[in-house]
């Protein structure tokens, strides 16, 4: 099961690899499932949780042994979920400190800020201890 | 690889996979982008898929050519069916035909949540019949079974006979 898990990260790692073997399907593996994740429910549902390199990278390990092919992970909307150099990440502007209803949460509403919050602090937090989910 | 799939709204049963293979190269992975959601038109209640109604879509749109069935906001929690036992049951079952095999599914008439400028929004249901007519619902519903159930929703009197491929239901 170790060894499955560690091929299934290395796979994932390698997008070449993965579009090697969707080009080639064979056997029993010629149709199977791709599955998304976005780019904020990881983020908000491990909110409080104390999150380390092996527990973000034991996200995919759910799906080792499963007919799941390929994991698409969205990795930005108008803002990144991850440290990016190039565009905003979404806690740009964010106070960690601060409530739920602080200045850059004014414009989401009311009913959302919470998830927002805990989405934005998650991601915030793994960045802070440079633990990349991408 | 392209994905066909609706916007969010509902699961859509009628994507046309034939179409899209013969239009794109071989080379090009296909995948039949399956929705979280399900209802046959917008107006109604929003609720989610089931096992049963996730294996029924996977195997229609196997059965016409996707390479891959692609699961949109089937998530490990929350944005994720009402069961775990189910997106597990998903998981290892509903991207072959063959772990499909021999599984109850079901196939429902549910409609497209997306259209072009100038192009008409299209529902199947609800339906008016009068008295004296009929009208006819096509379903994908992938390989041939030996049982099927049809169930139909109606308000008023029911229908006075219902067809399954043209044979009479018992």
């Amino acid at each position: 099961m170790e060894r499955s898990i560690l091929l299934c990260r290395a796979f994932l790692a390698l997008p070449a690899a993965v579009a090697a073997a969707a080009a080639a399907p064979t056997g029993d593996r010629a149709t199977a499932l791709g599955l998304n994740e976005d780019n904020s429910h990881y983020f908000f549902t491990r909110a409080g949780e104390r999150l380390d390199a092996e527990k973000v990278a034991g996200f995919i390990d759910q799906y080792s042994g499963t007919q799941v092919r390929e994991l698409m992970l969205s990795a930005n909307s108008m803002r990144t979920s991850y440290a990016s150099e190039v565009w905003d990440p979404i806690w740009r502007g964010y106070d960690a400190n601060g409530p739920d209803d602080q200045p850059m949460l004014a414009s989401t509403p009311a009913a959302s800020r919470e998830g927002s919050h805990k989405w934005i602090h998650t991601a915030w937090d793994l960045a802070q201890r440079k633990i990349d989910p991408q | 690889m392209v994905v066909v799939t609706p916007f969010w709204a509902s699961i859509e049963t009628d994507m046309p996979i034939e179409l899209w293979r013969r239009l794109l190269p071989p080379r090009v992975t296909l995948a039949a982008g399956l929705e979280l959601l399900i209802r046959p038109y917008h107006a109604y209640a929003i609720q989610k898929n089931s096992l049963e109604t996730v294996r029924g879509a996977a195997a229609a749109m196997l059965e016409r050519g996707a390479d891959r069935v692609y699961l949109f906001n089937y998530m490990d929690s929350q944005t994720a069916m009402e069961r775990a036992e189910d997106t597990k049951a998903v998981l290892n079952e509903c991207g072959k035909l063959s772990t499909l095999a021999g599984k109850t599914r079901r196939h429902v008439a549910t409609y497209t949540d997306t259209w072009g400028p100038d192009e008409a929004s299209a529902a199947l249901l609800p339906k008016s019949v009068g008295a004296g007519n009929w009208f006819a619902l096509r379903i994908a519903t992938g390989p041939k079974v030996s049982r099927a159930e049809v169930r139909l929703g109606c308000e008023g009197p029911a229908p006075a006979e219902l067809r399954l491929n043209g044979v009479k239901c018992q």
